[in-house]
């Protein structure tokens, strides 16, 4: 018994749904195929295309930094013309000059800038900054921090409080690599978190700034904690010991993560005057602070104060009392190891560990 | 009313249909999201400056977590490997899990350590630690071995979290290799988020046949044998299709177990690895999920797409079966335990897309699949066959797997293009008009076979051995051409990459 018509004209609905779907899928991925074929062979075109390119560009380059004879503005008007018609094109263009303006300095550096305007870049990458896709303006700002150019400053302070990551954190780059007396400045007009990435971009270029480093107190009353604590760090990183009041104010605050950080930063600059207020903090930290505040009795304080800590230390809290019980035998390595080892091999012996 | 045979059989094909389509729905989607995660990833990573990270003296710390078992052969260079990442700071905890052989030995020897007689952490509990070991050499002191009473895989890494110093940690396989810049790759999205990130996972890339210098990857080549040639499509569709789509829309379920970081903290909070379960890296993740949306606590799971782990998989049937049915044992596990999340809108996309997804289409794919392959059975035993319908029913399903995997195919050439040579792109495509008819039929029994098993009772890992992925400093080894089994291997893949069966189901 067949339970289907086999003639084509009776076929049921569901045949005919498959039918379609099954030549569809097959069209489909016909169609994909030949896209995976020709994406190769773009790719394959697009590399070969920027080889030729980037031989070109080294070689005028090259010319117009060293070549005496060469015609530069002739030249460039040429160059331009013909080898940089294509958004890509150009995108490589600025690869080799910023290549070339990481690696020189002085009279070189200010001629590989001049080639940047020459040859149009600078026109191209603002009209990239003025539209709308994030990518363009990351971009943009990534090249103009890079390449020192300074463009007007209401195009881009309204991006460090972009939606986009990558935008916000170009943009903070490009402020903070301007010659400006308060690098740090944009600072006062940002109204969002500053990610680690962020400050690890942003403590890399004052490592380059070329002034005297801003005072990074001025930020310590920031609303945003991640600011903060950014330069809390920064203070500790360079040493800037007149904002230790500043500084021990913060270990009262009311984010958990301002306080750590706070404690991280006096620890490093060896503030002993926080120890007191530590100990008298210790009862009701979380144990996050705890610990942290065990490590700055170990690095700056005394087996006293790590003492005064001991009777607030929670005896079902076996991480705190680890940490407790290192830092006693770093004072006094004669608590014996065979304690240790016991106290290691007992799974639960919160009972034979003596504080 | 009265139902006659001829309408079961109707009815019975319309369910088929409406659960084949929503599969295909379901993976049209996946494909979109990820493409548009993928597009994304590549325009927010195009300005490669990451000089200035490893200059910053406030990158957070990883501890990379390696556990060992009877890896006395290739336990030297796998370390010594690892000791070369590109990464500021970061400290490499082998956990020698009571292996018979001389990996302790060997690495005591060779790395010049003593015994240092710590105080360690019991956060999570774990068999004896019999030993932590540190090295009298300076050029090696980001390293720690410690020494235990076996206790499989999870119990060794429940090991590693107590006693390593850092707050995030990085669990791998031991003979995984890893590029030099995977720490690097995989700890962005814990720095670019503003939302709190508890994990991190990246793409494993399948290492047969490639050349591997110095403990790494040389030269990406396509293996030889269909068996790898058909993971590695599984792999791009799993990964490149998969996890970039539920990372896009911040679903991931699972990270997988050969290569993943996680925030220390939030993992010892959840309780750390299970040791009950056969999937205990999805089971995990999923744990610290659960604990977050509990919480309330804003967070996410970063994924990179970049390839960052190269693993051996497997290149006999047999062991593929065995993989296969833990796999499933693993997610089954996993969505048991975790049955509260299903379908329940307090758990946000985990509770009301993921589970839901893994439940019919990782889970109950194969079983469905496998009762159509009955279905015909029946029909054909009792004549009941339109031989017609069965060529457009067989072409509809042949033709979408042909169509997911050049999917897959165009996200590889579109994002990293790993395989450059064309002759290789015509290799995979040849692998992929095969696979649907070779290699699915067995992927699906051995998830069938899993199930079966876990009713059953089965509990074990079942002995899982690879070809190995030789010595990796060997000077230009090819992976397929070498090594004798390593008993190590077995151990790894005891967990490694889950990829979840998702792409093969088709």
């Amino acid at each position: 018994m067949d339970i289907l018509p086999t003639s084509f004209k009776d076929w049921p609905i569901i045949l005919e749904i498959n039918l379609v779907l099954g030549i569809s899928f097959l069209i489909l991925a016909f169609m994909l195929l030949c896209v995976v074929f020709y994406l190769r062979i773009y790719k394959n075109m697009r590399n070969s295309r920027k080889e030729k390119l980037e031989i070109l560009l080294l070689d005028f380059i090259n010319n117009y930094l060293f070549n005496d004879e060469f015609d530069k503005s002739k030249e460039i008007m040429e160059f331009g013309a013909r080898h940089l018609k294509t958004g890509f094109d150009r995108k490589i263009a600025l690869k080799q000059l910023l290549i070339f303006h990481e690696n020189l300095k002085g009279e070189s550096s200010a001629l590989i800038k001049e080639l940047f305007f020459g040859l149009g870049l600078y026109n191209f990458l603002i009209s990239d900054l003025t539209k709308a896709a994030w990518y363009n303006k990351a971009r943009a700002l990534f090249v103009f921090c890079h390449m020192d150019v300074k463009i007007p400053e209401e195009l881009v302070e309204p991006l460090i409080n972009s939606n986009r990551n990558e935008v916000r954190q170009q943009a903070i780059l490009y402020l903070l690599n301007q010659p400006a007396d308060n690098p740090l400045g944009f600072l006062d007009k940002v109204d969002r978190g500053l990610t680690l990435w962020q400050q690890i971009y942003m403590e890399d270029s004052l490592k380059n700034y070329p002034g005297d480093m801003p005072d990074f107190s001025k930020w310590l009353d920031h609303k945003i904690a991640s600011v903060v604590i950014f330069c809390l760090k920064m203070i500790a990183d360079h040493n800037q010991f007149e904002n230790t009041p500043a500084m021990l104010k913060l270990i009262d605050h009311p984010d958990p993560g301002v306080r750590q950080q706070a404690i991280i930063s006096l620890r490093k600059m060896e503030v002993q005057e926080m120890l007191p207020i530590l100990i008298h903090n210790f009862p009701r930290e979380s144990t996050a602070l705890k610990q942290e505040i065990l490590k700055t009795i170990r690095e700056i304080g005394s087996e006293k104060e790590l003492q005064l800590v001991a009777p607030s230390i929670n005896s079902k809290d076996r991480a705190l009392k680890i940490d407790y019980l290192r830092i006693a035998r770093y004072f006094n390595p004669k608590i014996a190891g065979s304690k240790l080892k016991a106290f290691n091999t007992d799974q639960l012996g919160l009972s034979k560990l003596s504080l | 009313m009265e139902i006659n045979f001829n309408q079961i059989i109707e009815i019975a094909s319309w369910i088929f249909l409406a659960y084949g389509l929503i599969i295909c729905a379901g993976y049209i989607f996946s494909a979109i999201f990820s493409l548009i995660e993928l597009r994304d990833y590549k325009r927010a990573h195009n300005f490669k400056d990451e000089l200035a990270l490893l200059q910053s003296s406030h990158l957070p710390k990883i501890s990379v977590l390696a556990p060992a078992y009877n890896e006395e052969a290739n336990v030297i260079e796998n370390v010594r490997s690892l000791l070369t990442l590109d990464y500021p700071f970061f400290e490499i905890v082998v956990i020698n899990d009571g292996s018979a052989d001389g990996t302790l030995q060997r690495l005591i020897a060779n790395f010049d350590l003593y015994q240092d007689e710590m105080v360690h952490y019991t956060h999570i509990r774990t068999q004896k630690v019999r030993g932590v070991y540190s090295s009298k050499n300076t050029a090696y002191k980001n390293l720690k071995v410690i020494d235990k009473v076996n206790g499989g895989k999870a119990d060794a890494l429940n090991t590693g979290i107590n006693c390593c110093s850092h707050d995030i940690i990085c669990c791998i396989d031991v003979d995984c290799i890893l590029e030099r810049d995977a720490l690097l790759k995989l700890i962005k999205p814990f720095l670019n988020n503003t939302k709190k990130v508890i994990a991190s996972g990246g793409i494993i890339r399948v290492a047969n046949s490639c050349t591997i210098e110095d403990g790494r990857i040389i030269e990406v080549r396509l293996p030889d044998t269909f068996i790898a040639r058909a993971q590695i499509l599984e792999y791009f569709r799993a990964f490149l299709m998969g996890r970039m789509a539920w990372s896009r829309v911040d679903g991931l379920l699972l990270i997988s177990g050969a290569f993943g970081m996680f925030d220390k903290k939030i993992v010892i909070e959840a309780g750390g690895y299970d040791h009950n379960t056969v999937g205990e890296d999805m089971e995990l993740l999923v744990r610290m999920r659960r604990m977050m949306r509990e919480r309330k606590i804003p967070y996410t799971v970063g994924f990179v797409p970049d390839p960052l782990c190269w693993t051996e998989v497997p290149q006999s049937w047999k062991v593929l079966h065995r993989q296969r049915n833990r796999w499933t044992r693993g997610t089954v596990e996993t969505l048991t335990l975790h049955r509260k999340m299903l379908f329940n809108p307090k758990y946000g996309v985990l509770g009301i897309l993921s589970t839901p997804y893994w439940m019919f289409f990782e889970w109950f794919a194969p079983i469905i699949e496998f009762f159509g392959v009955l279905f015909f059975i029946f029909l054909m035993f009792f004549g009941h066959v339109n031989w017609m319908v069965f060529a457009i029913f067989f072409g509809v399903i042949y033709s979408f797997s042909i169509l997911f995997s050049i999917t897959a195919l165009f996200f590889e050439e579109f994002s990293f293009q790993q395989y450059k040579k064309p002759r290789y792109l015509i290799r995979l495509l040849g692998t992929a008009l095969l696979e649907p008819i070779i290699y699915h039929p067995f992927v699906m029994w051995a998830a069938v076979k899993g199930n079966i098993d876990l009713i059953r009772g089965k509990k074990s890992w079942g002995k899982m051995t690879r070809t190995g992925l030789s010595n990796p400093t060997k000077k230009k080894s090819n992976v397929d051409s070498q090594l004798p089994q390593s008993k190590a291997a077995e151990y790894n893949t005891k967990k490694t990459t889950n990829i979840s069966t998702q792409t093969s189901e088709h």
